[in-house]
């Protein structure tokens, strides 16, 4: 029996939705796709949320429509740059008498460790378990081992309560549930790095329109998450100020001449701003152009590096730095981003059997909201709660009720 | 403090304890109008199992009402080579040979059971009517008639008179089949005209109001008081309804001249009339001119 599953991403230039059809044998198909344009949102957060409310909206309906079934529940992207990181710790000492660590001593170390309260008006997001630790040792799955004390860690997302809220209220007003709510930086990581490259150690850095999301894993585990509010719109911005053309005209410069480096054949090339030669059309020299994104990008890796810090260390970078969503298009960022991080840094690549249509960096957070839903993150033998879809509480919440 | 309160102390803030409880107002049109069309398919399919339902309750009460006897859905029989008929009254097998005409081979499954039985209650000598098929090849039929309790004699334009038979619901019917011994035995029933009225066809009569209410005392003077019953030749009534104070029944027969009963209490009536002709006066009159027992405890007699 299959079962069908939605994923939503709520981008600052557009709201994107997914309709997957998970089989039997765990095998996903994206069954519905829709990419609406999305208005209402500044710098990943919601500034109109009947805009949003529309694009979102009208993409879910697309893709249902496309799919020709019903979504019940979405996972749902959560970024902006209100999200905040850290380790929470929690342990349990085991309760058997022969020493044998239980479901229940994991569950007990699990709310120790998610016990601390986030500060007024924010709210947890997300909690990525780190390898579970029994006696100082890191292990799989402790359940059964003999052990005195077992230790868990968290690195716990928290984020602030209004703009969750209002993400939650989108998908609850379209009568959805929300299965889970995802960080964007975790979610495309999941797509676009491998279990392999997270052991080796890797850097992903999702540059979307609004927010740069930054998910950082060490022996396979999340090693820190942020969001940088700068992205690929600051980009047009900049060339909107800075050539003194509206930013629809900078948008399409950007997508069709932008690059991060000049080279010297950018001296004699001159770019018509609209390309009509109209009324108000104009030459603009290409190398200003290259020269105003290449100091955003310059800046903007800056920023990462400064925000990483230590945790930037090549040694501990096997894979080193991956670079996806939209403005990871920009030609010659990845060679910038390798000059300014001083680490190598590449293109991310889709795991093969994705369409060609679908393996594009702007897609990677909503496609690996659909792998990350798919994978068990709970505690190692913890029952899963069956989720309540009835009829009735899809008519209710359809209805308003 | 329950222990309720006490989780939600050390729950911590989760996104889960966002969400929210109720969002009447859709914040998109393409919210509004897939509420729209859940509301439309919810009333649409409401409907379609409201008309269901009816036309099941329908359907049902429709063969209740008409009730065929079993029904068969067997394969392909024999036609039909022997009918079975139970009649309550004096209607024979061949009399229904005769109605139902010939049945050419007919195969006893392309008998329509429902027509007929319509068309037997047709017949207003009949009350209910049970046809039922017997594989392979035998159907029977069971009726009950109805009880002629009076006879009507009304003038024909043709035949100079006609005689009609009145059960006890008020029927106005022909009659078939019963003997002129076995009518010469049923009392005579004369009320005024205005009281008659011929159905829309002109071919019959509309039920007798007034029968319902009369019936009850011949039944129970057959049963009960045969040896008067015997007597009874002509029965009338005016206005017999128990409301009515000027309600009668009037009865002659053949040494009585004018029996006169009010619409109800019948029992008592007829033991009163019963006490008075054992009474040496009027046991030993060869005539009587009237007896009226209408007025309760009081009975007024002139021989």
């Amino acid at each position: 029996m299959s079962k069908i599953i939605g994923a939503v991403e709520i981008g600052t230039s557009c709201a994107k939705a997914l309709v997957g059809e998970v089989t039997e044998g765990k095998s996903l198909n994206i069954v519905g796709k829709s990419v609406r344009k999305n208005e209402g949102m500044r710098k990943g957060e919601i500034v109109d949320f009947r805009k949003v409310a529309s694009s979102v909206h009208a993409a879910l309906e697309e893709a249902e429509k496309m799919s020709g079934t019903t979504v019940d529940s979405v996972y749902l992207a959560q970024t902006g740059a209100h999200i905040k990181g850290s380790f929470l710790r929690g342990s349990a000492n085991v309760a058997s008498p022969d020493g044998r660590v239980s479901v229940d001593d994991l569950q007990t170390a699990a709310n120790e460790a998610k016990r601390k309260q986030p500060a007024s008006g924010r709210s947890y997001v997300h909690h990525v378990r780190m390898p579970i630790q029994l006696d100082g040792r890191s292990v799989e799955d402790p359940v059964g081992m003999i052990g005195k004390k077992v230790e868990l860690i968290y690195w716990s997302i928290e984020g602030d309560e209004s703009a969750i809220r209002m993400n939650l209220d989108l998908a609850h007003n379209y009568g959805l549930e929300v299965a889970d709510l995802i960080l964007s930086s975790i979610a495309s990581s999941t797509m676009v790095a491998g279990p392999d490259l997270r052991r080796a150690g890797v850097l992903v850095i999702d540059l979307g329109a609004g927010v740069t999301d930054l998910a950082l894993y060490r022996n396979g585990n999340v090693a820190y998450t942020g969001v940088i509010p700068v992205g690929g719109d600051h980009l047009t911005g900049d060339l909107s100020m800075g050539l003194r053309v509206l930013e629809p005209y900078a948008e399409e410069l950007k997508l069709e001449y932008g690059k991060a480096q000049s080279d010297p054949s950018d001296a004699d090339q001159q770019l018509w701003i609209i390309g009509n030669k109209t009324i108000g059309d104009r030459k603009v020299p290409r190398k200003t152009m290259t020269d105003i994104i290449h100091v955003r990008v310059v800046e903007l890796f800056e920023i990462i590096s400064k925000e990483l810090g230590d945790l930037l260390d090549t040694s501990e970078l096997g894979a080193g730095v991956l670079l996806t969503g939209g403005a990871s298009r920009l030609p010659g960022i990845e060679q910038l981003a390798s000059k300014v991080l001083g680490v190598p840094v590449t293109k991310a690549n889709f795991p093969s059997g994705l369409g060609n249509e679908l393996a594009q960096p702007e897609n990677s957070t909503v496609l690996g909201l659909l792998h990350y839903g798919l994978e068990d993150h709970g505690l190692p033998g913890e029952q899963h709660k069956p989720t309540n879809s009835g009829f009735i509480k899809k008519l209710g919440g359809l209805i308003g009720i | 403090m329950s222990k309720a309160k006490k989780n939600d102390l050390v729950m911590p803030a989760t996104w889960r304890n966002l969400k929210p409880k109720f969002s009447r107002k859709s914040s998109s049109r393409v919210v509004g109008r897939k509420r729209l069309a859940v509301a439309a398919r919810f009333i649409f399919g409401a409907a379609i199992l409201i008309f269901l339902f009816s036309f099941l309750y329908l359907q049902i009460d429709k063969d209740a009402r008409t009730d065929v006897g079993k029904k068969d859905y067997i394969g392909p029989s024999l036609p039909i080579n022997q009918i079975v008929f139970r009649s309550s009254g004096p209607l024979n097998h061949e009399w229904f040979l005769n109605w139902l005409g010939p049945l050419r081979g007919s195969s006893l499954v392309e008998v329509d059971l429902e027509k007929l039985h319509e068309n037997l209650l047709k017949e207003e000598q009949i009350s209910s009517a049970r046809i039922s098929r017997s594989f392979p090849s035998t159907l029977v039929v069971e009726i009950k008639e109805r009880v002629p309790m009076l006879v009507l004699r009304l003038s024909d334009k043709k035949k100079g008179y006609l005689d009609w038979l009145v059960s006890s619901d008020g029927s106005l019917y022909r009659g078939e089949g019963y003997s002129k011994g076995m009518l010469r035995l049923i009392p005579s029933l004369h009320i005024p005209a205005s009281l008659i009225e011929k159905t829309p066809d002109g071919k019959g009569f509309i039920k007798l109001k007034g029968i319902p209410v009369v019936a009850p005392l011949l039944e129970l003077a057959r049963r009960d008081y045969p040896e008067l019953y015997r007597d009874w030749s002509v029965v009338s009534y005016n206005r017999p309804y128990d409301n009515d104070p000027g309600a009668s029944i009037t009865i002659k027969s053949n040494r009585i001249n004018r029996i006169r009963f009010n619409p109800s209490n019948y029992a008592n009536q007829l033991k009163r009339l019963r006490y008075l002709l054992d009474e040496p006066n009027f046991s030993q009159a060869s005539s009587i001119h009237s007896i009226d027992l209408s007025h309760g405890r009081s009975v007024f007699a002139k021989i």
